[in-house]
C-alpha cells in the first residue's frame, strides 16, 4: 500500500470543507446559519493558505475574517435580526439570475487561471512554496523596516522603500471615522433633530 | 532608513487636514458651535493650502510654440519626488491643489448644512474625504490608492446618514453603503489579481512586470480579468454605466451639501485613480481596454443624457446629468488609451481633466444654489418650484442659468471648452493612425456625443426656462445660508472667466497630464540635496 501523501490528503479535507459550505452559505435561507457556514468555510480557505506556504495570509484570514468580522456578523444577525429578515426567500428568477452571473464568472476565473503557464502542476513540483516563510518579513514592512529589501546596496533607493506604516496610519483613521459613524447610528431616536420626521 | 522625515514634509497638508478634521468632531462634541468650527474648517483649509504652497506653487507656464511637442513643461521631470509609497509629479499635485479648491467650496457651502449639534461631523467628513482624494492622487501603490479612495468613501456614508432623518434619506444612505462596499470589493478582488499577476503592489513595478514578455504571470488572462474588475468597482465611484444606476435614488434622498459632494468627490478620486492605474499600465500590451472605455463611454452617455430628459424631479435630472458627464470623461480616457505615447493621447488625458475640472466647478455651484434656495426643512425637489425665481433671487437664477449653459456647453462658457477639446481629441483619434490604432468607431463616438450634448441642451434650457420664464405659483424662503449662495456666484463667475479665457486652465491640465507619458521603467531614485534641507528623494528615469 502506497504512503498516504499528507500534504495532497489535507488539501483536498480542506478543499472540499470549503466547497461545500460555500455552497450552504448560497442555499441556506437563514442568515444565523449563512454567518456559521461562512466560518467554516473561511476556516478551511485558511487552511489552504497554511498548505500552500503563506502562513501570514493563512493567520490573517483566521484572525480578521474568522476572529473579527464573522462573530461581529453574527453577533449583529443575532441581535437585531427580527421576524422577515431573520430568513430570505429566493425566488426562482433570482436564482436563474445568480447562476448565470456567478457561473460566467467562474468560468472566466477557470479559463484565465488556466491560462497562467507558471500555474500549471507539471511546474508547480519545481518550486516547492513550503519553504517560504513570510510571516515576519511582512510584519517588519508593516512596521516600516523593509528586511526583505536588505540586499539592497543603493542606500538612498532604500530610503524610498519606507514600508507600510503610513497606509498603517490612514486605515487608524479610517477606523475614527468608522467609530464616530456607528457612534450616531447608535444614538438613542429621541436625540433626532425636534420637527424632522423620526425615523419610520 | 524605515520612514523618512522627508515624507512626513510632503504629505503634511494631508496630515494637516485630518487633523483639523479630529480636532473639529472632537471639539464640536463638547461645544457645539456652529460659527467657531466652521471658521477653524476654513483655517484649516487654509493651512493646507500653504503646506501645499510650500511644495511648489502649481506651474503654469507659457504655451509650448511648437504644436507637437509631446513633452511640454518635462523639463521639470527631475522634481518628481518619490515618499514612501507616494509620489508626488505632476498630475498628484495638480490634483492635490484642486482639491484644496474643493475642500474650501465645500466648508464655505455648508456653513448652514445639518443640525447645529452634528456640524463638526459634517465639516470634519468633508475634510477627510478631501485628504483622501489628496491621497488618492498621489498614490503610487495599490494599498495607498485603495486606502485612499476608501478615504473618500467611508465619511460619504457618515454625511449621507447625517443629511435630513427621513425615510427617504436612509434610503439614500442604506443603498449607497451596501453598493459603495460592493464596488470596494470588487475593485479589491481586482487588485488582488494586479498582484498576483505581476507580483507588486507598485504600480511602476506592475507596468515593468506585465511589459515584460519572458515574464510567466506577465500579460495573461489574470492581469486582464485584474483590470476589467478594477474598472467595474471604480465606474462605481464615477457613476459610469455598469453601477450607474444607484446615483438618481441617493442624489433625490440626501440633502443639496451632501449631492454636491457626491457628484464631484468620488468622481475625481475615481478619474485620477483611471489615469494611474490604466494609462500609467503600460497600454500597447492590450488594445481591448480602449475598446471597452469607449463603449463604456457611448453607453454612460446615453443613458445618463436619455433618462436625464423624462425627470421632473431637479435632484434626479442632475443625478442623470451627472452619470452623462461621466461618460463624457471616458471619451478623454478611451482616446488616451487608444493613443498613448502620442501627442493625440496626451490631449484625451488632459482634456478629460480639463473638463473634470469644469464638470466639478458647475455642479458645486449648481448644488450650492439648490441649498441656498432651499427652506431649513425640505430640499428642493421639483423643476417647478424653480419657477419664477429669476424674478424673486435675481443673483442666484441668473448664477444657476449660467451654470446650466455652461453644463450644456454653450460657447462662451467653459463647458463648451470641455466639450471641445474633448471631441476635438476623439475626432483627432479617429484621423491619426497612430500605433496601428486607426478606427473609425471614435468618429460614432463623436458623433455619438454631439447628439448627447444636443438632447442634454433640452433638458438644460428647461431649468432655465422654469428660472425665468415662468411664474411662481409657491414663494419659496431661501434659507440656506449666504455661504452657498457665495458658492453659486463665485462658480459661475469661475465658469464664465474659464470660458473667456480658457488658456491658463488648458495649460494647467496639460502640463498636469505630461509626466504621465514618460517611460514608465521602474523608478530609479537618486539623492540630490533640496533648498529645504531635507534628504528628498529625487527620481529620475533613464
Amino acid at each position: 500500500m502506497a504512503p498516504i501523501n499528507w500534504h495532497t490528503f489535507y488539501f483536498l479535507l480542506f478543499a472540499l470543507t470549503a466547497g461545500v459550505f460555500a455552497v450552504a452559505v448560497a442555499v441556506t435561507s437563514n442568515v444565523v446559519r449563512m454567518a456559521f457556514y461562512l466560518v467554516l468555510c473561511l476556516s478551511a480557505t485558511a487552511g489552504l493558505f497554511f498548505l500552500a506556504g503563506a502562513d501570514f495570509v493563512g493567520a490573517m484570514q483566521i484572525m480578521i475574517y474568522v476572529g473579527g468580522t464573522l462573530v461581529l456578523l453574527i453577533f449583529g444577525v443575532m441581535l437585531t435580526a427580527q421576524g422577515p429578515f431573520i430568513s430570505m426567500k429566493t425566488r426562482s428568477g433570482e436564482w436563474v439570475l445568480g447562476l448565470l452571473a456567478g457561473g460566467s464568472l467562474l468560468a472566466i476565473l477557470i479559463s484565465a487561471a488556466v491560462g497562467v503557464r507558471a500555474w500549471r502542476p507539471v511546474e508547480l513540483e519545481e518550486h516547492s512554496p513550503q519553504a517560504r516563510v513570510t510571516a515576519s518579513r511582512l510584519g517588519m514592512g508593516l512596521l516600516g523596516a523593509r528586511v526583505d529589501q536588505l540586499d539592497q546596496s543603493d542606500k538612498t533607493l532604500r530610503a524610498g522603500m519606507s514600508g507600510y506604516l503610513f497606509p498603517f496610519e490612514i486605515i487608524s483613521v479610517h477606523l475614527l471615522v468608522v467609530l464616530i459613524g456607528a457612534a450616531y447610528l447608535a444614538r438613542p431616536k429621541k436625540r433626532m433633530r425636534p420637527g424632522e420626521e423620526t425615523q419610520a | 532608513m524605515p520612514t523618512s522625515l522627508d515624507m512626513l514634509f510632503r504629505m503634511t497638508p494631508e496630515i494637516l487636514l485630518i487633523v483639523g478634521a479630529v480636532w473639529i468632531i472632537v471639539g464640536n462634541a463638547f461645544a457645539p458651535q456652529r460659527a467657531g468650527w466652521w471658521v477653524m474648517a476654513l483655517a484649516t483649509v487654509a493651512m493646507a493650502g500653504w503646506a501645499l504652497a510650500q511644495q511648489g506653487m502649481p506651474v503654469v507656464p507659457a504655451p509650448s510654440t511648437g504644436g507637437e511637442s509631446v513633452h511640454v513643461g518635462s523639463a521639470d521631470a527631475d522634481s518628481v519626488v518619490v515618499a514612501g509609497l507616494a509620489i508626488h509629479d505632476e498630475l498628484a499635485q495638480a490634483i492635490r491643489w484642486f482639491a484644496i479648491v474643493l475642500a474650501f467650496l465645500l466648508v464655505v457651502m455648508a456653513s448652514r448644512a445639518g443640525a447645529e449639534s452634528l456640524f463638526g461631523e459634517q465639516l470634519g467628513s468633508i475634510l477627510l474625504i478631501l485628504a483622501g482624494i489628496m491621497i488618492a492622487a498621489s498614490a503610487t501603490n495599490l494599498v495607498l490608492l485603495f486606502l485612499g479612495l476608501e478615504l473618500v468613501s467611508i465619511p460619504t456614508y457618515i454625511l449621507l446618514f447625517l443629511g435630513r432623518a427621513n425615510r427617504q434619506s436612509l434610503e439614500a444612505t442604506a443603498k449607497y453603503f451596501l453598493l459603495s462596499i460592493l464596488a470596494s470589493a470588487v475593485m479589491l478582488y481586482g487588485f488582488s489579481f494586479l498582484y498576483g499577476s505581476t507580483g507588486s503592489m507598485d504600480l511602476s513595478r506592475i507596468s515593468a512586470n506585465v511589459r515584460e514578455p519572458a515574464s510567466p504571470l506577465g500579460a495573461g488572462g489574470i492581469w486582464t480579468m485584474g483590470m476589467v474588475l478594477v474598472l467595474l468597482g471604480l465606474s462605481f465611484k464615477l457613476g459610469s454605466f455598469p453601477a450607474h444606476f444607484y446615483a438618481p435614488d441617493v442624489y433625490e434622498g440626501t440633502t443639496s451639501v451632501n449631492a454636491a459632494l457626491l457628484a464631484v468627490a468620488p468622481k475625481v478620486a475615481g478619474i485620477v485613480a483611471l489615469v494611474r492605474l490604466f494609462l500609467m499600465n503600460s497600454m500597447e500590451v492590450h488594445p481591448f481596454l480602449w475598446h471597452m472605455f469607449l463603449l463604456l463611454a457611448l453607453a454612460t452617455m446615453t443613458i445618463g443624457n436619455v433618462c436625464a430628459l423624462w425627470q421632473n424631479n431637479i435632484r434626479r435630472l442632475l443625478a442623470y446629468s451627472s452619470i452623462a458627464h461621466a461618460g463624457y470623461m471616458l471619451i478623454g480616457l478611451a482616446v488616451a488609451l487608444a493613443m498613448w505615447k502620442t501627442s493625440t493621447g496626451l490631449q484625451g488625458a488632459s482634456a478629460t481633466l480639463f473638463y473634470l475640472v469644469v464638470y466639478a466647478i458647475a455642479v458645486l455651484g449648481t448644488f450650492a444654489g439648490l441649498a441656498y434656495l432651499a427652506s431649513a426643512r425640505d430640499e428642493i425637489q421639483d423643476v417647478e418650484q424653480l419657477a419664477g425665481m429669476g424674478r424673486s433671487y435675481p443673483v442666484v437664477a441668473g448664477a444657476l442659468g449660467l451654470l446650466m449653459f455652461s453644463l450644456s456647453g454653450i460657447p462662451p462658457l467653459a463647458g463648451f471648452w470641455g466639450k471641445l477639446g474633448l471631441f476635438a481629441s476623439a475626432v483627432e483619434a479617429a484621423g491619426v493612425s497612430a500605433a496601428g490604432v486607426r478606427s473609425p468607431w471614435f468618429l460614432v463616438l463623436v458623433v455619438g456625443g454631439a447628439l448627447n450634448a444636443a438632447i442634454a441642451a433640452a433638458y438644460y434650457l428647461r431649468i432655465v426656462r422654469t428660472l425665468f420664464f415662468r411664474s411662481g405659483t409657491q414663494q419659496l424662503a431661501p434659507e440656506g445660508g449666504s455661504g452657498a449662495r457665495n458658492v453659486a456666484v463665485f462658480a459661475a463667475l469661475l465658469t464664465l472667466a474659464v470660458g473667456i479665457l480658457p488658456g491658463p486652465l488648458l495649460v494647467a491640465t496639460r502640463n498636469a497630464t505630461c509626466g504621465l507619458n514618460r517611460d514608465r521603467a521602474p523608478l530609479m531614485v537618486t539623492a540630490a540635496p533640496v533648498s529645504s534641507g531635507h534628504q528628498d528623494s529625487i527620481v529620475t528615469r533613464p
